[in-house]
């Protein structure tokens, strides 16, 4: 049988809590802005929340900081949207599939990204949405991004090559539709 | 369009905290509570998936192993992106007595072992307690009447019970008193009182509805050797007015 120390336990549990108070808004924000989806977002703070617990368990001593939820957090987002690109590669959908044919559940609802860029990114295959989103809107280094893709740096800059692509047909694209996410 | 630098440029976004709805924020944060309230030896599985656990417990390893047998391998391109199978943490929460006849069944509780109802009964429109919580002693014990209709039947339908549910008591002598109430209130003696090879007072009861107590009350603190050295002592077994 473990040690158990119950007051140890319950000044942990009291910490983790106030933890919680405190990086709530910040990880629903983070999530909302990236996924743009609002129950998307509450189904990843869930996930981030309750794998936070798990390993802070696991692992009694580290530090409590919202930028750690944070980064928590940024691997559900690249977990979730790697299950979406292995589901577009069974389903055989075109990589590069731009705005005007994203789906109804990936809809871009405003003021989330904020910007007609955002908007488009959104469109984006999941690859090229996750690859996009941890470099720039995250702006995370080249090495950073690889090692949260689990690729190399070189497959990784190849990635980001052809989802820059994709972006910029996309973006003209939604240009020549008549700007009507331009603002 | 924008310059290229500039378009990438633009899509960073700086912190931007959003207060999530209300009623959803509360429930993550009971749900959170909750989870904290299992042993940090309970966790199996970290934040990320490709993150391998520090510790795995063996019974955790052993399950994951039988059920990866029965499911298909995943090829390793796709694995990245599928979920491990992960025993969650567990706690064990509380034993549900069957009998015929619950609202009886319950008073005698109440009258031996001191219980509460922790949760009011859930009773049909036929009468049958569908679910009741009691608390004995600190613990959690859930009782209903018999369903046939869903298998779910007593100790005396079924002939007896290989289980037996343990009660401390805080003294050798408070044994042998409430082994007494409880044979008093309609209980059987299965295994007289007397003091045990380990330390312990103790004795067996069935009560009126077939389930089986054993109440023990401590005499002397023994380790392990000295039980296995008066066990050897007494002949090796126990002997036969203790086998039932």
């Amino acid at each position: 049988m473990p040690v158990v120390d119950p007051a140890a336990e319950e000044a942990q549990s009291r910490a983790f809590l106030e933890l919680y108070d405190t990086a709530l808004p910040q990880v629903f924000g983070y999530l909302r802005a990236r996924s743009g989806s609002e129950p998307l977002a509450e189904d990843l703070t869930t996930e981030t929340f309750l794998a936070a617990v798990r390993s802070y368990q696991q692992r009694p001593g580290q530090e409590l900081s919202t930028g750690w939820v944070i980064a928590v957090a940024r691997n559900k987002l690249v977990d979730h949207w790697r299950k979406v690109a292995t589901e577009e590669r069974h389903l055989q959908l075109v990589a590069d599939r731009t705005a005007d044919q994203q789906s109804e559940e990936d809809e871009w609802i405003d003021g989330f990204g904020g910007t007609e860029a955002h908007a488009v990114l959104a469109g984006l295959a999941a690859q090229h949405r996750l690859a996009l989103t941890l470099r720039y809107v995250d702006d995370l280094s080249v090495p950073e991004v690889a090692r949260l893709l689990e690729r190399t740096v070189q497959a990784t800059e190849t990635l980001l090559v052809r989802a820059r692509r994709a972006f910029r047909q996309a973006y003209v694209a939604t240009d020549q539709e008549g700007g009507d996410h331009a603002r | 369009m924008p310059a290229e630098r500039d378009l990438f440029e633009r899509l960073h976004l700086p912190a931007s905290p959003v207060a999530p709805d209300p009623l959803f924020a509360s429930r993550l944060r009971a749900q959170v509570a909750e989870a904290l309230t299992f042993a940090a030896t309970d966790a199996v599985d970290g934040p990320r998936p490709s993150d391998p656990p520090t510790h795995v417990p063996e019974i955790a390893l052993g399950r994951r192993t039988t059920m990866s047998t029965s499911t298909p391998t995943p090829s390793p391109a796709d694995s990245r992106a599928v979920d491990p199978v992960q025993t969650p943490a567990v706690r064990f929460e509380n034993p549900s007595l069957v009998v015929r006849g619950g609202a009886a069944a319950v008073a005698f509780y109440q009258a031996v072992f001191g219980a509460t109802i922790s949760m009011e009964p859930f009773i049909e429109p036929d009468g049958r307690i569908g679910h009741v919580e009691l608390d004995i002693g600190g613990a959690m014990v859930a009782l209903a009447d018999e369903y046939p209709e869903y298998q779910i039947f007593g100790p005396k339908t079924l002939g007896g019970t290989p289980v037996a549910l343990g009660i401390r008591v805080p003294s050798p002598e408070a044994v042998d008193a409430l082994v007494a109430l409880a044979v008093a209130n309609g209980a059987e003696v299965v295994i007289e009182v007397k003091d045990q090879f380990y330390g312990e007072r103790a004795g067996r009861i069935r009560d009126p509805w077939g389930h089986e107590w054993m109440v023990h009350g401590l005499n002397e603190q023994l380790t392990v050797a000295e039980m296995q050295d008066r066990f050897e002592a007494e002949g090796g077994g126990l002997p036969p007015t203790d086998t039932e």
